[in-house]
């Protein structure tokens, strides 16, 4: 019925090999879960990470994001930088 | 001649005019091309209204205000934010569109929120947003009132007393961390209800059938990949849930890695229904997702910060490209010389974007990609942390720290917390580089695409002719150059502004991304749903992959910082000054 799991001899999935995959399954929800609700919100209590962690929750910003497109703040970091090359200060404030 | 191998990344074409068919390269240009099609006929018509005029009396507000003052006026920077506004997805069909192919929602503590909240829940939680952004929108008006004052006083004296320029510009810099503050606060308050359910399960059949009919005429079952596509899609939309949960976001762990982690996890335990394997079709969807990256490479944006960027992001990034692949392939021994140049391409390009395009271009293995992967998104987390503290902790300017994180972070949304995190002109800075880096995909995916085909995949001594060449050549890579071709003249044709409003804010961030950020969770689900641990830990072996990054990245670390400081210090300071 499946793949990669290894079957029996006879190619039939046996009912103990079957209830220790599901058992193996379940472990990894649990470490998943450990991990997404115990582990990375401790590890976040840290003074190290604390303050990048609350400041990314306060702006907003998607870290997780992959590509330009994908960034609000690259958007609007390309719209500065061209104003800014094109329409930089030109005058002087020496007197 | 057509590549059986089932663990290889992409196929090869063939030379026959069913090709154009038959073969899932072709069918992912078609299917890629759809979209991007869909996206200018959608968006292009449909800019803000008054855009031009808008426009023009924004840069004419811009120029007055650049010889007015020596340095950036409260005018200045609303002219930019009126500028911001101007999106084509802010159209009718932009929101009918984002609402229909939205992702789960964020949440916190309940993964029902993922994809529900009720009216109750969204006013108690607008009600709480309401409260900050009252008090962040007071703080702006003040900032903006004290900016506007010292601004005034600065002009009073015609701008040539120094001191009052620099109080200027200080409480004008007061004002835009304010105002950003905000916006930002402005957004959490208008929380709304949702139920993405419906919404999702309408994207889940017009993929289906998207991709259902390509293997339907590419002679397999389309009932039986729609069944499959059930399975593939509910774990891609599981993948996406825990990349939504607040925590993870903050880490950067996104959809890529729990979809991998999510397939990996059925796949080696309970293993992979049968029925849903026609749906793993990791070749397909990724091929397609790149095509729609094609377009999201505009060449038109290496020069938005100028020549430094170049340097920093298009000249170091080949040399430290090369250079990792070279001592994989003669210090370090990599036996496979596509995992060596993934991880290479990952680690000085731009991650797992970079990753997915270099691997799909030399016919890498899933196991290879999967790992370049982890090694990116483990790395990510942890500079992303350490850079900021380190640039903090030995007080180095911050466009030089931003340059710094631009160049060497991998993936942008990290780039960006980190800049942001340190202040508004590192963010600018770092950001900027990034997205020029981004850019840089396109020249690699071609360039490792050919070589490959020309150099690697030939008997030693072997002269390949240019038509064995073309054969052997990815074909969907073309589809990915033209994309990338045809929107970089588009955008060219239209100027910055309008290509703002309606390519970068249309086309791409309407419909492209959208997508290809659907396409590529599928992609990584069908990886994780067709590997086996066990094959994943022998390309581990030694620890080779790790040294290779992290000498890699030592060298990408020293050399980007080098080309920074010289770039924006020595050679172009006046740039600096502007910024």
């Amino acid at each position: 019925m499946h793949t990669n799991a290894n079957p029996g001899p006879d190619g039939r999935q046996r009912p103990s090999g079957m209830l220790r995959r599901w058992s193996t399954l379940l472990f990894g929800i649990v470490l998943v879960w450990l991990f997404m609700f115990v582990i990375a919100p401790w590890i976040q209590k840290s003074p190290s990470v604390k303050p990048l962690a609350d400041f990314i929750e306060e702006s907003g910003i998607d870290a997780s994001a992959l590509f330009y497109t994908e960034v609000e703040e690259a958007s609007d970091a390309e719209l500065y930088m061209r104003s800014t090359l094109k329409y930089g200060p030109e005058g002087t404030d020496s007197p | 001649m057509a590549d059986e191998r089932n663990d290889v990344v992409t196929d090869r074409a063939g030379g026959k005019i069913s090709d154009l068919w038959k073969k899932e390269d072709y069918w992912a240009i078609w299917l890629g091309f759809i979209l991007l099609i869909a996206g200018m006929l959608i968006y292009f018509p449909a800019g803000p209204k008054g855009m031009d005029a808008k426009i023009g009396k924004a840069n004419a507000t811009l120029q007055a205000e650049a010889k007015r003052a020596p340095f950036k006026t409260v005018a200045w920077y609303q002219a930019t934010d009126s500028k911001k506004k101007l999106k084509a997805t802010s159209s009718p069909a932009g929101k009918k569109i984002k609402a229909f192919t939205t992702k789960p929602h964020k949440w916190s503590s309940n993964p029902l929120d993922a994809f529900f909240m009720g009216k109750e829940k969204a006013d108690a939680k607008a009600a709480k947003g309401a409260a900050k952004y009252k008090k962040a929108a007071a703080a702006d008006k003040a900032a903006l009132a004290a900016a506007m004052r010292a601004e005034r006083a600065a002009a009073s004296k015609r701008f040539k007393n120094t001191a009052l320029n620099d109080k200027a510009k200080s409480a004008i810099g007061d004002w835009r961390t304010a105002h950003t503050k905000a916006s930002k606060a402005k957004k959490k308050a208008k929380a709304k209800p949702y139920s993405q359910v419906w919404y999702l399960i309408g994207l889940m059949i017009a993929m289906g059938v998207f991709f259902g009919i390509g293997s339907q005429v590419m002679n397999k079952n389309m009932g039986k990949f729609l069944v499959g596509f059930v399975f593939v899609f509910g774990i891609a939309v599981l993948a996406y849930v825990a990349a939504s949960q607040a925590t993870m976001k903050e880490y950067g762990i996104g959809y890529a890695a729990w979809a991998i982690l999510f397939g990996l996890l059925i796949s080696n335990t309970v293993g992979t229904p049968k029925w849903a394997m026609p749906a793993v079709q990791t070749e397909y969807y990724i091929k397609t997702g790149l095509v729609l990256l094609g377009a999201e490479i505009l060449f038109g944006k290496i020069l938005s910060i100028g020549v430094p960027g170049i340097f920093v992001a298009w000249v170091v990034t080949p040399i430290v490209l090369i250079s990792t692949y070279l001592f994989g392939q003669k210090v370090i021994k990599i036996p496979s010389k596509t995992l060596n140049i993934t991880i290479s391409a990952d680690m000085s390009v731009c991650g797992v974007s970079a990753a997915i395009a270099t691997a799909a271009a030399c016919r890498a293995k899933k196991e290879e990609l999967t790992l370049a992967v982890g090694l990116s998104l483990v790395f990510t987390s942890v500079m992303m942390i350490l850079m900021p503290m380190f640039i903090k902790a030995v007080g180095m300017p911050h466009v030089l720290g931003g340059a710094w994180m631009g160049g060497t972070i991998d993936a942008t949304g990290a780039v960006a917390a980190a800049g942001a995190f340190l202040s508004d002109k590192a963010l600018y800075v770092a950001a900027t580089i990034k997205m020029i880096q981004n850019v840089l995909i396109g020249v690699i995916a071609f360039g490792v695409a050919y070589y490959w085909c020309a150099k690697i995949d030939c008997a030693p001594g072997q002269k390949v002719s240019p038509m064995e060449i073309w054969h052997r050549f990815p074909k969907f890579v073309i589809g990915f150059i033209a994309a990338s071709i045809v929107f970089s003249l588009l955008y060219q044709s239209f100027g910055p502004d309008t290509g703002y409003a309606l390519i970068d804010h249309g086309a791409i961030r309407g419909m492209s991304k959208i997508f290809r950020g659907w396409f590529f969770v599928l992609a990584f689900t069908s990886i994780g749903l067709a590997t086996n641990f066990r094959e994943l830990a022998h390309y581990f072996k030694g620890g080779k992959p790790l040294i290779l990054y992290v000498c890699g990245q030592t060298l990408n670390l020293i050399l980007t910082l080098t080309m920074a400081y010289i770039m924006f210090y020595k050679v172009f300071p006046e740039i600096t000054a502007k910024i």
